[in-house]
């Protein structure tokens, strides 16, 4: 069990994985390890030692989020991810990163090139989360 | 020795039937005593009255009633009746497993023991039955009509129903997605007619102006999330205001658990949930409306059978998350509503089914992209290009009664009623045939109106929310019947005013017409007993 220092600095982390931010206030990451106890999400030991994996290395993280995504959406390691993302999403620091805008041209050339990528990385993450790597 | 205490009635429950029939029995000068659980949200979290925009860009304690004190407002597993419950709703489903348990082979029902019951939570959809569906449903077309004229001028209902007799609100604003649909429809409207499809403005149980207490509806689009302008009708509104009525008398903390009729009078056995004894009182008329499930739970109860089968109805539900193609990339109207704008009516030979479109975006993001097959940061940016034309259709079908599926009352030690509900559903291919079929025209209809569908979700039985049928109307005389009235068969006083009675099930909304209905059954009960 991580210690709550560390689940703070797990949620800098997961932050910054997913929205490629720095600099999250504290009291997101306390209010994540708060959530995090009162949802009583346990991992086992593979899960723990996956999501250090995945804490510890970006390509990891994106690679078992995807691979989660396709073969086990409902796991705890991603369930973990998600409450990140739904206190991310409830502050008025990131509203920005949530709601829609007109979209430009821009954005949808990066979309087009991000999911194929997103995919292929399913695609590799479905294999080590299904044989357990 | 004390003299107990005779009612002139007892209305079980405080939903939009029993609040509806209470009115008009105090309207008639006669007393009520409403019995009732009656929770009550206890989450003392105020939400501003700010709209959702102001309140997500501005509001730093936003948090505590977007995700609940308690991170309640996180969901995970699958989606399943409740789902949609914002944190300071979900008390509607409160120690329901407690009090009204139940078990099943696959339905997941959703029932109430609130104040203001299921409707506290409701979509407020506010459909009329044609004449066609009222037969059906065993209800007379003519009675009916003046019931429906009783509601719409208690509740309020905005424009959308036809035909348009009643005396409505005027529609509630549509959003610019919404707007294109309607466009399109247009253009295309004799076509659709042809295939006997229709689109109108979705009817809500709304107000558009002002009046008394509550305000005209607002367009902040936290219709999920608070009822602070109470121009939503829940049904604690009516509550409040019969209140104020010298007749009546509402008795909370109180589980409704069986009634006996003696000679001249009924005795009402309940549960004290505060204090955990037994309590009994008495009345000459009892009305049942404790809603679908309650209500046979309680008749089922006094007549001491555990054997007997009651069939139900249940309308099967999918959700279809569509693009609307033609707002691709364009940013949808700042102010909206979160209910359902516009309804696709489907008419296949006897029956209509019934699409409802909704916009995305106040039940927040985060829930969208839990769904997505994709990983959390491509399915944030995907969903947040795509939300300002993101639709969510609600498709309903509509249910006839078979013998397929039924509840039974099974005997538990482990219950404070000493009983639990089980409820039963069989597979039905013929069913699921007619609903492929359904599916099929809708899928077609919709991408003639630019609006390309991304998936079907089949929702489990029961999560539609929608129950009728368990004590029929019948000329029979079983014990498990209504007369036309509503009376219980072989009972001297029991009335049935919720939608028990009904023999079919449309795939419009069943709320309206349920309390069209209590508000028929009450004043026969008052007929009945002059």
């Amino acid at each position: 069990m991580r210690s709550n220092h560390n689940m703070q600095q797990d949620f800098m982390t997961i932050a910054k994985r997913l929205l490629h931010v720095d600099d999250v206030p504290n009291e997101l990451g306390l209010h994540y390890e708060q959530a995090v106890h009162k949802i009583d999400t346990k991992l086992s030991n593979y899960q723990q030692k996956v999501w250090n994996r995945m804490l510890q290395y970006p390509i990891l993280f994106h690679l078992y989020d995807s691979g989660f995504a396709l073969v086990k959406p409902d796991a705890l390691i991603r369930r973990r991810v998600f409450i990140a993302l739904a206190i991310l999403e409830c502050n008025p620091y990131y509203t920005d990163y949530f709601l829609s805008t007109k979209v430009s041209t821009w954005d949808i050339i990066k979309l087009l090139v991000e999911l194929p990528l997103a995919v292929i990385y399913g695609m590799i993450g479905g294999l080590l989360v299904y044989f357990k790597i | 020795m004390a003299t107990k205490k005779i009612h002139e009635y007892i209305v079980v429950g405080s939903g939009c039937t029993a609040v509806q029939a209470a009115q008009t029995i105090l309207e008639k000068g006669k007393k009520v005593l409403m019995l009732d659980v009656g929770f009550e949200n206890e989450t003392n979290v105020k939400i501003p009255n700010k709209t959702f925009l102001d309140i997500r860009k501005t509001d730093p304690k936003q948090q505590e009633f977007f995700l609940g004190k308690n991170y309640e407002g996180i969901p995970w597993g699958p989606i399943k009746p409740g789902y949609h419950l914002t944190p300071g709703r979900k008390y509607v489903t409160k120690d329901t497993e407690k009090y009204i348990p139940y078990t099943s082979n696959e339905p997941q029902i959703f029932e109430s023991l609130a104040k203001g019951g299921l409707g506290v939570a409701w979509g407020t959809g506010s459909y009329t039955f044609d004449e066609d569906e009222l037969k059906k449903c065993s209800l007379d077309p003519d009675e009916m009509k003046a019931a429906y004229a009783t509601i719409f001028n208690r509740i309020g209902i905005t424009e959308g129903n036809e035909p348009n007799t009643f005396q409505e609100e005027t529609p509630i604003q549509m959003d610019r997605s919404m707007e294109y649909i309607l466009k399109r429809f247009s253009t295309l409207k004799n076509k659709f007619h042809h295939k006997n499809i229709y689109l109108r403005r979705t009817p809500l149980a709304a107000i558009t102006k002002d009046q008394d207490e509550r305000k005209g509806y607002q367009y902040r689009d936290m219709d999920f999330w608070h009822d602070n302008d109470l121009s939503s009708y829940r049904p604690w509104i009516t509550l409040n205001k019969i209140l104020k009525f010298p007749g009546f008398t509402y008795q909370n903390n109180t589980l409704v658990i069986k009634y006996t009729e003696l000679n001249d009078n009924i005795e009402v056995e309940t549960w004290n949930i505060a204090n955990n004894t037994k309590e009994k009182y008495y009345c000459k008329n009892l009305i049942l409306a404790a809603s679908v499930f309650g209500t046979a739970r309680i008749v089922l109860r006094s007549n001491n059978d555990f054997k007997q089968k009651l069939n139900y109805l249940c309308n099967s539900y999918y959700y279809i998350p569509c693009i609307n193609l033609k707002m691709f990339g364009k940013k949808n109207t700042e102010n909206k509503i979160g209910f359902s704008q516009l309804s696709l009516y489907i008419k296949e030979q006897h029956n209509i089914y019934v699409a409802n479109f909704f916009t995305y975006r106040s039940l927040l993001l985060f829930k969208l992209i839990k769904e997505s097959p994709l990983n959390l940061k491509i399915s944030r940016i995907l969903f947040k290009v795509l939300e300002s034309s993101l639709l969510i259709i609600g498709y309903h079908i509509p249910k006839e009664m078979t013998d397929k599926d039924y509840i039974i009352l099974e005997k538990n030690i482990d219950t404070i009623t000493k009983d639990k509900l089980h409820i039963h559903a069989k597979k039905n291919n013929d069913e699921d045939e007619i609903e492929n079929r359904a599916l099929v025209r809708l899928k077609r209809a919709l991408k003639t109106l630019k609006c390309t569908p991304l998936k079907t979700l089949k929702t489990p039985k029961g999560a539609s929310i929608h129950y009728a049928g368990t004590l029929p109307f019948s000329q029979s005389n079983d014990k498990y019947t209504t007369d036309c009235n509503g009376k219980l068969s072989n009972t001297k006083n029991v009335w049935i005013a919720d939608a028990s009675s009904f023999t079919f099930l449309p795939a419009k909304g069943v709320t309206l017409t349920a309390m069209a209905n209590a508000h028929r059954v009450a004043l026969a009960s008052i007929n009945n007993s002059k």
